[in-house]
């Protein structure tokens, strides 16, 4: 094919949607992470089989799109133009799929989402409420797009922002464009993208960088990975619209090799790009260059950090180092560089295309625009949320989420990753945007959200987190290296039971010595989770302290679990699942747990028949109370 | 630039850190991991300051200075997050010593009754006194620590000669790391693994010479607390004074700091004001100038060979048996050798010894005269050498620097820091060589030739100026029009071909560079023996430095080589080294006055044998007479470095009863032979004559030099210089199909005067074998040879038994070698030239 310039660019995206056959219908398949877990690519697979068995490649066509998000239902199959949402959908029901809905028009009930809260049973992709209350700008495209198809992505406007940039606009139009949308980078910090474009752009160099940080590391968050896995043209278009404003001419996406999907669909997209003449010398025909890299990470959390990720592209060992210089001065070798996250850089073709009035005026006053989370813990509908800034934790659990799991109580949820904050009950109502959550002494972050429920012991949770920068720390700098280190040590001691008095103390000057001590955003924000949770929760603290006791019964060595002799039938189901042979008793009589043998793994309580519930957990005084009154097991 | 700290007004250089105007200003910030010439790292987090106007703390080592700024270092919330990061610190480090009430009686009377362990005390810490952590720990105050220590409990790293690492100790302030990545250019340690479980460490945590290190130990320097330390300091009492000597090993002149015990050298570090080396060293300067005063090998009694055995004597029999005996030769009969490791003093009163008593042009070198002497051939003729080389400063200033003939890193290691300066600075650079090393990596551009290809690739590229843009001038002298005419007629093919170079197209990147504008410089080294091909090499070299505009750094391989080169011109011609082992192995010379290592040749024996050594050789089992002479600190005189800097050292030690300096035993010799004016009362005096005789030295005097820190040699008078006509028909490499691989012979100062530094410690031989013969892999196995195995290496006109090693880096069909002089017995050969056809075989 050969290069495209501006005005072929629109004749080309006539071609492709004249080609496409209106009145064909297309079996849309999520091939997104979660799907594919699910094995939808095996599904996938099986429908195309089924269309050639049947004989109707002309009327029928089977795509594998980007991550609709709404994993929880995976594998989830539209079928399009109708928009029929079937879920959880199985090899064995593509038979009926094709006999009612492809072939009569009609629908497979058992495959249709219910609505919890009314029992009704919904139709349409868009009317579930999981996607219902989210506004989809730059996600909503993922469903329709074959992410190994630049065609599909044309033929949904792709590029046209681009076109439209180097077309008429200087790059200063770009960046007041972008600074008058009040974007603000999604990766953590929430700083203005506009300013930090002109403060690149105004450094003269003989060469300019920009990168797309994708180096996606928080636990449970996947938003990036599901940009770049499924829509890969719209951050490719972001960087170059990026690059055309700062005056950059050589990109890199820095993805961690552990996105195998992501690196393999985003660099056979770069590859299209070139080939399209969309990335490379003269870009659409203009005098703009450009061209961009893929640059596999090795997988370590702190190369994230804007200094240490370029650090890694140089080839030294991810170490972050002092700022300023700022990277727009001083970025990747020396020159100076513009980092925007995968998310901020997707938004970019957007506002283009549709304007920063328009974009303006979703949001709040400070936040603008949509925030894409990743909805996981202990919540109905894990997936990935986006919703317009400023919406309430509320909404977004208990609306779209669909609420805690199992019916259980609401107890916290941790905004922006490992170094976000642990976000009270009392707080749900609170508008989610970067100040707000800032005051909260959580953050945005890249979107992570971690909803916990009553069964959560906030101790244990801080040790969590903290655990896992502290093993992430790059050891560079001293606070961030021991200081989390000795973090996760009293917090250790605490949920053993062996808390002092002047634990929280000590933790409370250790964190605030390692939150204005360390080098980098890594350790500077490493103790938000301690500190949110000794602000929200320190009685639990106390408790741990004081009484040797965790009331959400979570801490091992603060627990005991008990058969209740009232309740239990005798049923055996505990002792052959006991892996240490703890418990003893005959059939038809109770069953009794010898305390010094049991690991407390809980074995016993899972599969306790939920009628019987027999099986508890004590803390504090009760569990002192069992312990005295423990026997040991009789030897067989 | 004034900048404002704890309400002071500091002055403050721009371009400064505010740690650096702090410490001018004498206003103490505490830092572990920040040191001058590293770039700044900020890990220790100890510095961290408050600047109005700025958010949060900020490290002092990061920031540089802004005029205004007001800079506060002491606030309340500054000291607490000091002491509670200093408290950190201290969790991995033994600090029981560090924060104990009674740490200052403890050192006088042990007072405490607070005992602690050897492993956890600091009063057995190598470092204890030197140790800047206790020096922060002091500034700050610290008393108490409020966590719980985790000791890392890492074995200690004993693998490696000369230094132990125990990373209990370590702080992780990367200095060492940062030290050998950024001035050393080697990267042989880095950071290892991540979180708490982070340590410094070599790849995969092999010991460091299979990492390649070359154990120059600035790491070890670098290392604020004991983590590094040298382990034969380990068993030492603190030093009684410390003084300050030029090492004479090889070339560069470093100027050392050697700690003195009882009237032995128990160490030496580099001098940080060092003009040559400025705080750099290398493993021969660094570890190893202790081996050699003190040596089991030492000579200290003269000795006389009456009848079948050596028998000790007083030194006035000695002395008298040996004059008697020189004096039945009879003019030229008599062979002397001087070593170019000893002062300039020694150097010209054996070269007056030679030619006023002994009565004899065939005087030699015990080492190759090199590079500088090759130069100042070409200059006698053609213009001033002193306008056409350059000091090592301005290696580091350099915008392009081309590297002809020497692995920098191993063989001029002082050379390379200063090549890393300018590559620092985006300095572009060719590496031109026969065998791969770690320069390559650095390189934007790497002239593989083969062996004896260097004249050809120099050549071809002095051609190039020429043809790719060069205009040709007339101010390069008379008859240039000749040079310019002879290099574009050259056939480039041919060229190309003859030095082994694959594709053109890396010789038209480095001409691209050479023609770039800036300073260039090149660095050159000879082989062992110069002959025809390198004087051509030379003259090649020259055309091209002058075709560019660039400078010349002529490197000399021994400790006083050039010192001697100046001197050697004003005396009678030298013969070749080939032309006097001829001399020797045909009887032409029948008494040999060894004041410096040479070879034990098997062909004939000579009549009569004088040694005048320091230590027991091969060579002084044959002897007829020895005489115990003085080493480098025992001894005060000049050494003048491959720059032409010439440095004054001083005498530090006494040397052994019964031993002189050289230059006294050849006066006592003068005085009973009666020959010659050798009226000096001190090395002062021999200078005083040197300075009238040899031009170079003009007004030269000790006093002047220990004042003025060293200086340059006084140049012969500037003259413009001439391009030189090469030789018309290129110098082939010898081939001969009975010896069919080429062996290529390096000269190294792998020693010092007759002791090999394998010898002196087994440390050295791990890092370089001279007994090792480096053959490709391919060519070993159809010799069918494995690494290790004994060979024979035979040569038109002798042979010598060896040790083969593999290494992909040498070239098909090559062979090299450490030619150590001649030192050990199975090497005793003497190389007819620099590259030469060899045959292998297995030996027993």
């Amino acid at each position: 094919m050969s290069k495209l310039n501006v005005s072929s660019l629109d004749s080309l995206r006539n071609k492709i949607l004249k080609k496409r056959k209106k009145d064909k219908t297309i079996v849309t398949i999520c091939g997104g992470t979660g799907c594919h877990a699910y094995g939808c690519m095996e599904l996938a697979e099986a429908f195309k089989a089924e269309v050639r068995a049947r004989k109707l490649t002309n009327r029928v066509e089977v795509r594998t799109t980007g991550c609709h998000g709404f994993c929880e239902r995976g594998p989830i199959v539209v079928i399009q133009p109708q928009e029929i949402f079937y879920q959880r959908v199985k090899g064995s029901d593509i038979d009926e799929i094709f006999d009612l809905t492809i072939l009569q028009n009609k629908l497979v009930d058992r495959l249709l989402y219910v609505d919890s809260a009314s029992g009704e049973k919904i139709v349409e992709e868009k009317n579930v409420p999981f996607y219902k209350l989210q506004k989809r700008i730059i996600f909503g495209n993922n469903g329709f797009i074959d992410p190994t198809d630049i065609e599909d992505y044309i033929a949904l406007d792709g590029y046209r922002a681009l076109a439209k940039v180097l077309e008429g606009m200087t790059p200063e139009d770009v960046i007041a464009e972008i600074e008058k949308a009040g974007l603000r980078g999604r990766g953590g910090a929430g700083f203005p993208t506009g300013k930090k474009w002109e403060i690149c752009r105004g450094y003269k160099a003989d060469q300019k960088y920009i990168i797309c940080n994708a180096d996606e590391g928080d636990p449970g968050a996947y938003m990036d990975r599901s940009l770049l896995e499924g829509n890969p043209h719209s951050v490719i278009e972001g960087m170059i619209i990026g690059a055309y404003a700062i005056g950059a001419t050589e990109g890199y996406i820095y993805v961690r090799m552990e996105y195998p999907l992501a690196v393999k669909n985003i660099t056979q997209a770069l590859e299209d790009a070139r080939r399209m003449g969309l990335l490379g010398d003269s870009i659409l025909g203009s005098k703009f260059s450009l061209d961009i890299h893929v640059f596999k990470g090795a997988g370590a959390f702190v190369s994230g950090e804007e200094t240490s990720l370029m650090a890694s592209i140089e080839g030294r060992r991810a170490f972050p180092r002092q700022k300023p210089p700022f990277p727009a001065e001083q970025g990747l070798w020396g020159k100076p560089t513009n980092i925007n996250n995968v998310e901020t850089w997707a938004n970019v073709p957007v506002i283009l295309s549709k304007g920063a009035a328009w974009f303006g005026k979703i949001g709040t006053r400070k936040s603008k625009g949509t925030k894409i989370f990743s909805l996981v813990g202990k919540i109905n509908n894990t997936g990935l949320v986006e919703v317009p800034m400023g919406m309430t934790l509320r909404e977004i659990i208990f609306d779209i989420g669909g609420g805690i799991k199992d019916g259980k109580k609401f107890k916290a949820v941790q905004t922006g990753g490992p170094s976000g904050g642990c976000i009270p009950a009392d707080m749900l109502d609170s508008p989610i945007d970067f100040d707000t959550l800032n005051k909260a002494g959580s953050m945005m972050g890249s979107g992570g959200m971690i909803v916990m429920d009553e069964d959560t012991c906030m101790v244990d949770v801080a040790r969590y987190f903290l655990h896992f920068t502290q093993e992430e720390s790059c050891g560079k700098c001293v606070p961030c290296r021991i200081g989390n280190r000795q973090l996760v040590d009293i917090l250790t001691r605490i949920t053993k039971g062996e808390g002092k008095a002047e634990d929280l103390k000590t933790l409370r000057s250790l964190a605030s010595t390692i939150k204005s001590g360390s080098l980098c955003g890594l350790g500077q924000t490493a103790p938000n989770p301690v500190l949110t949770t000794m602000r929200y929760f320190e009685d639990e603290y106390i408790a741990h302290i004081e009484k040797q006791s965790c009331p959400a019964l979570v801490c091992k060595d603060l627990i005991v679990y008990f058969i209740e002799p009232d309740k239990c039938v005798g049923c055996l189901l505990c002792i052959k699942s006991c892996p240490v042979d703890a418990i003893s008793g005959e059939r038809r009589e109770v069953h009794v747990i010898d305390q010094e043998l049991c690991i407390k793994c809980g074995a016993c309580l899972d599969v306790c028949p939920a009628k019987v519930g027999a099986v508890s957990k004590y803390t504090g005084k009760k569990k002192t109370a069992v312990l005295k009154k423990s026997v040991k097991r009789e030897k067989p | 630039m004034k900048i404002s700290l704890n309400g002071k007004q500091i002055d403050a250089g721009a371009g400064r850190t505010v740690l650096e105007a702090a410490r001018a200003a004498g206003v103490y910030i505490p830092s572990l991991c920040d040191i001058p010439r590293l770039e700044p790292f900020g890990g220790c987090r100890l510095c961290l300051i408050e600047i109005s106007g700025r958010r949060g703390y900020v490290p002092a080592c990061c920031t540089s200075v802004e005029d205004g700024m007001t800079v506060l270092s002491e606030t309340p919330a500054l000291q607490k997050i000091r002491r509670e990061i200093l408290e950190l610190i201290l969790t991995e480090h033994p600090n029981a010593c560090l924060i104990c009430t009674e740490k200052e009686s403890c050192d006088e009377h042990k007072s405490t009754i607070r005992k602690v362990g050897e492993t956890t005390g600091c009063v057995l810490c190598p470092n204890n006194g030197r140790c800047e952590l206790q020096d922060v720990v002091e500034a700050v105050g610290l008393d108490r620590v409020r966590f719980p220590a985790v000791y890392r409990n890492i074995d200690i790293k004993k693998t490696d000669p000369f230094f132990d690492r125990d990373y209990n100790l370590c702080i992780l302030c990367g200095r060492c790391v940062r030290t050998c990545q950024e001035e050393r250019g080697a990267g042989t340690i880095s950071f290892i693994r991540r979180g708490s479980e982070a340590v410094v460490g070599t790849v995969l945590d092999v010991p460091l010479l299979e990492a390649g290190c070359q154990m120059c130990g600035a790491c070890v320097d670098a290392c604020p607390t004991g983590a590094l330390t040298e382990r034969a300091l380990k068993y030492e009492q603190p030093a009684e004074r410390t003084d300050s000597i030029i090492c004479p090993v090889c070339g560069m002149g470093c100027r050392m700091d050697v700690s003195l015990l009882g009237g032995r050298i128990i160490g030496s570090r580099p001098a940080p004001d060092g003009p040559a080396n400025g705080g750099q060293a290398c493993v021969r300067g660094r570890f190893l100038l202790r081996e050699i005063p003190g040596s089991d090998l030492r000579i200290t009694m003269p000795m006389i060979r009456r009848k079948k055995d050596l028998e000790e004597v007083e030194w006035a029999e000695a002395l008298d048996f040996v004059a008697g005996r020189l004096k039945s030769f009879k003019k030229d009969e008599i062979g002397l050798v001087y070593s170019t490791q000893l002062t300039t003093e020694d150097i010209f009163a054996l070269k007056k010894f030679g030619r006023d008593v002994l009565k004899t042009k065939r005087v030699l070198p015990s080492s190759a005269s090199g590079a500088p002497d090759m130069m100042m051939d070409l200059a006698g003729t053609n213009g001033s050498i002193s306008s056409l080389i350059c000091d090592l400063n301005a290696v580091a200033e350099a915008d392009t620097l081309v590297v002809c003939g020497s692995d920098l890193p191993r063989a001029h290691p002082i050379a390379w820091v200063n090549v890393l300066k300018a590559l620092k600075k985006d300095a572009g650079l060719v590496v031109a060589g026969t065998a791969d090393s770690s320069m390559d990596r650095h390189a934007d551009v790497t002239l593989r030739v083969k062996p004896g290809g260097e004249s050809a690739l120099y050549g071809l590229l002095a051609g190039k100026m020429i043809t790719n843009g060069r205009e040709k001038s007339g101010a390069l002298g008379p008859g240039s029009e000749k040079v310019f005419a002879f290099y574009e007629s050259q056939k480039e093919k041919a060229l190309l071909d003859s030095s082994g170079i694959e594709k053109m197209s890396s010789v038209e990147t480095a001409a691209a560079l050479l023609l770039k504008k800036g300073k260039t410089v090149i660095l050159w080294d000879t082989g062992t023996v110069p002959d025809d091909r390198e004087k051509e090499a030379a003259v090649h070299l020259w055309n091209l430095a002058l075709l560019t505009g660039a400078r010349l750094l002529p490197l000399s391989s021994t400790g006083n080589s050039r010192g001697a080169a100046e001197i050697r011109r004003s005396f009678a011609a030298e013969p070749t080294a080939s032309a006097f082992t001829q001399d020797v192995a045909e009887g032409r010379i029948k008494a040999l006055y060894l004041a410096g290592p040479f070879p034990v040749l098997k062909t004939k024996k000579t009549e009569f044998t004088v040694l005048q050594a320091s230590f027991w050789s091969e060579a002084s089992a044959k002897a007829d007479a020895v005489f115990p002479a003085a080493v480098f600190a025992e001894t005060e005189g000049t050494f003048v470095n491959t720059e032409g800097r010439l440095q004054y050292s001083p005498r530090v030690l006494e040397p052994p009863d019964g031993v002189k300096e050289d230059w006294r035993i050849v006066s006592l010799l003068s005085q009973i032979m009666k020959r010659g004016d050798f009226t000096f009362k001190n090395a002062s005096g021999i200078l005083k004559e040197a300075s009238e005789v040899v031009p170079a030295f003009a007004g030269a005097s000790f006093t002047g030099l220990k004042k003025s820190n060293g200086r340059f040699l006084k140049s012969a008078g500037e003259s413009p210089l001439n391009l030189i006509l090469p030789f018309e028909k290129p110098t082939k490499i010898p081939t001969n199909k009975s010896y069919p691989l080429l062996l290529e012979c390096r000269d190294s100062a792998e020693g010092y005067r007759e002791l090999l530094f394998a010898v002196a410690h087994p440390g050295f031989a791990l890092l370089r074998d001279p007994e090792a013969v480096w053959l490709n892999p391919k060519d070993a196995k159809s010799l069918k040879l494995g690494d290790g195995d004994p060979i024979k290496v035979s040569f038109f006109g002798g042979s010598f038994g060896a040790v083969a090693r593999l290494s992909d880096g040498v070239p098909v069909g090559a062979a090299r070698t450490i030619y150590a002089g001649g030192l050990l017995p199975e090497l005793s050969f003497v190389p007819p030239a620099s590259v030469f056809p060899v045959k292998i075989t297995r030996g027993q």
